[in-house]
């Protein structure tokens, strides 16, 4: 709460109010240039609800969905692990500290590039790339975490020989939750943008192939239309997923 | 492309690669001509774009490559691994026309897996995949690329063939390839003409002397290497047309396609008379 007269409600608005006015730029851009070009917002609309009424979308969102899940699962589960035993051991952080930052650094573009070149098209590659990119995600975070343990506690655990499960418990887990959770919102996002991303160079369904194929028949409309599905999703796990994990959070966070 | 300096017909040559970047091109007015694919001039000009087809360059030059003999016909192919080019572009879209006239289901009968031509290449090269659908020039820079690892390509099936025997017409054409004319009343009837003329003498040439013009289409686009160019030629069927005077044959080509075809792989519709650039 950095505003201390901040008004939910007329925060909303305000929201609205940007909501529209790029809905209204919008408009005025797709009168001045043909719809191959700039589709206007009810072309777009008309195109999403042909795709709503033929399947397309539900049939895809699903096989994105599923990619997009596994990935997130793998790439969380690998990193969380990763990320405990670095927080533990120094020199296995270290270690592990240059294949994190080469994940982080090379565009993300080029794994899917060659993840396509050893898996071939399709699910296998999409959950590679989304389990390899968001696995340093986690790491780290994960790492950060114990990095903000109050290093009173860790001395006296040490001084009073506590057993590793105890200090688990009570020590760590507390102690990492925070970035944990902050990881996984982070997480959660850049896997629904590399789902899209490796389906649209290298997939025979989901809603990145289909982007693709708007994109070389021309159909912009389509192409328009996908992409308003996207914000539409990114919006609604925003709401029911990644806002309630960061409240959850900044439960965990020790004060300072 | 042969040049001729003391012509006053100048040429800039940009290549583009996908069809929104010829898009581009056109709407910020950076070129006159462009070379594409039938299907992508027809999708232009469905959306609303000015653009006209001057000629047909290339016809069928659509080929199955395989290591192997034992593919003779369409049919042959049921329960192989075929790669191809460009999902839903127009190797995709005579392939499958040509395997569902045969009586073979594209995607149950066989596996079709999309690959574009540096994958493909390598992976005939090595002996994993064993059929692609490639055109020229790509089949023999495929078949070059696969000779130096000891693996002879050979061009099973000619499309151009198969698409004869199941419409049974012996002299049918696959209209593949030609020139487009953007907003052709900026550019002017003369130059276009002249274009025409300069092009066909220049196919002519180009095929009279294939060994010559090899390094010469290499200087211009590098990943084409002059002994493939050498060897595509013999396959790749340049014989630029009018489109004006291939529009019955090029409709009646693209009727065919429709029947399997989804109609977006076309712009929707078969363009009408205007979309043929009367000289």
């Amino acid at each position: 709460m950095q505003n201390s007269i901040s008004n939910p409600k007329k925060d909303l608005a305000y929201k609205l109010l940007g909501v529209l006015l790029i809905i209204l730029f919008w408009q005025l851009l797709s009168m001045r240039y043909l719809s191959v070009l700039v589709p206007s917002p009810a072309e777009t609309l008309s195109a999403m609800k042909q795709l709503l009424l033929s399947g397309e979308i539900t049939r895809n969102l699903r096989v994105s969905f599923e990619r997009q899940f596994t990935g997130l699962l793998l790439g969380v589960m690998i990193g969380t692990a990763t990320g405990l035993l670095a927080g533990l051991k120094r020199s296995l952080e270290l270690m592990m500290n240059p294949l994190v930052k080469c994940l982080m650094t090379i565009p993300a573009v080029i794994f899917v590039v060659m993840a396509m070149v050893w898996f071939g098209m399709g699910s296998v590659m999409a959950v590679f790339v989304v389990a390899l990119l968001v696995f340093p995600i986690m790491h780290i975070n994960v790492v950060e975490g114990f990095k903000s343990i109050d290093s009173n506690y860790l001395q006296m655990a040490r001084v009073y020989r506590v057993p590793l499960k105890i200090r688990f418990q009570k020590i760590y887990l507390p102690g990492v939750m925070h970035s944990f959770l902050a990881g996984i919102s982070l997480a959660v996002a850049s896997s629904i943008r590399l789902t899209i991303m490796a389906e649209l160079l290298g997939a025979r369904e989901g809603m990145g192939q289909k982007i693709a194929i708007s994109r070389s028949y021309l159909q912009t409309d389509h192409l328009f239309a996908w992409v308003l599905v996207l914000i539409f999703i990114v919006f609604a796990l925003d709401w029911l997923f990644i806002r309630p994990v960061n409240r959850l959070a900044n439960r965990w966070k020790v004060p300072d | 492309m042969a040049e001729n300096p003391a012509d006053d017909l100048t040429l800039e040559i940009k290549p583009w690669q996908k069809g929104d970047q010829l898009l581009a091109m056109i709407t910020s007015n950076e070129v006159n001509m462009s070379a594409t694919p039938i299907t992508n001039a027809f999708m232009l000009y469905n959306k609303g774009i000015d653009i006209q087809l001057v000629n047909v360059a290339v016809w069928g030059m659509l080929y199955v490559l395989s290591p192997e003999d034992s593919v003779q016909s369409v049919a042959d192919l049921k329960g192989k691994q075929v790669s191809v080019t460009g999902q839903g572009g127009i190797h995709d879209l005579v392939f499958r026309h040509l395997l569902i006239q045969n009586g073979v289901d594209p995607d149950k009968d066989l596996e079709i897996i999309y690959l574009d031509l540096p994958e493909a290449s390598a992976k005939l090269a090595t002996g994993e995949l064993k059929y692609a659908v490639l055109n020229e020039p790509n089949s023999s820079m495929a078949t070059l690329n696969a000779r130096k690892g000891g693996v002879e390509l050979k061009r099973v099936l000619d499309l151009q063939e198969e698409w004869q025997k199941v419409t049974g017409q012996e002299k049918a054409r696959i209209p593949q390839a030609g020139f487009v004319v953007l907003n052709s009343e900026q550019l002017g009837k003369n130059a276009v003409a002249k274009f025409q003329e300069r092009f066909s003498a220049a196919a002519e040439w180009v095929n009279n002397n294939p060994a010559e013009a090899g390094p010469i289409v290499e200087k211009h686009f590098e990943w084409m290497k002059a002994p493939a160019v050498e060897q595509s030629l013999q396959y790749a069927r340049l014989n630029p047309e009018w489109a004006a005077d291939c529009q019955e044959e090029i409709e009646a080509f693209f009727t065919e396609l429709s029947k399997t075809a989804p109609p977006e792989a076309l712009g929707g519709k078969l363009p009408d008379a205007e979309f043929y650039f009367q000289p």
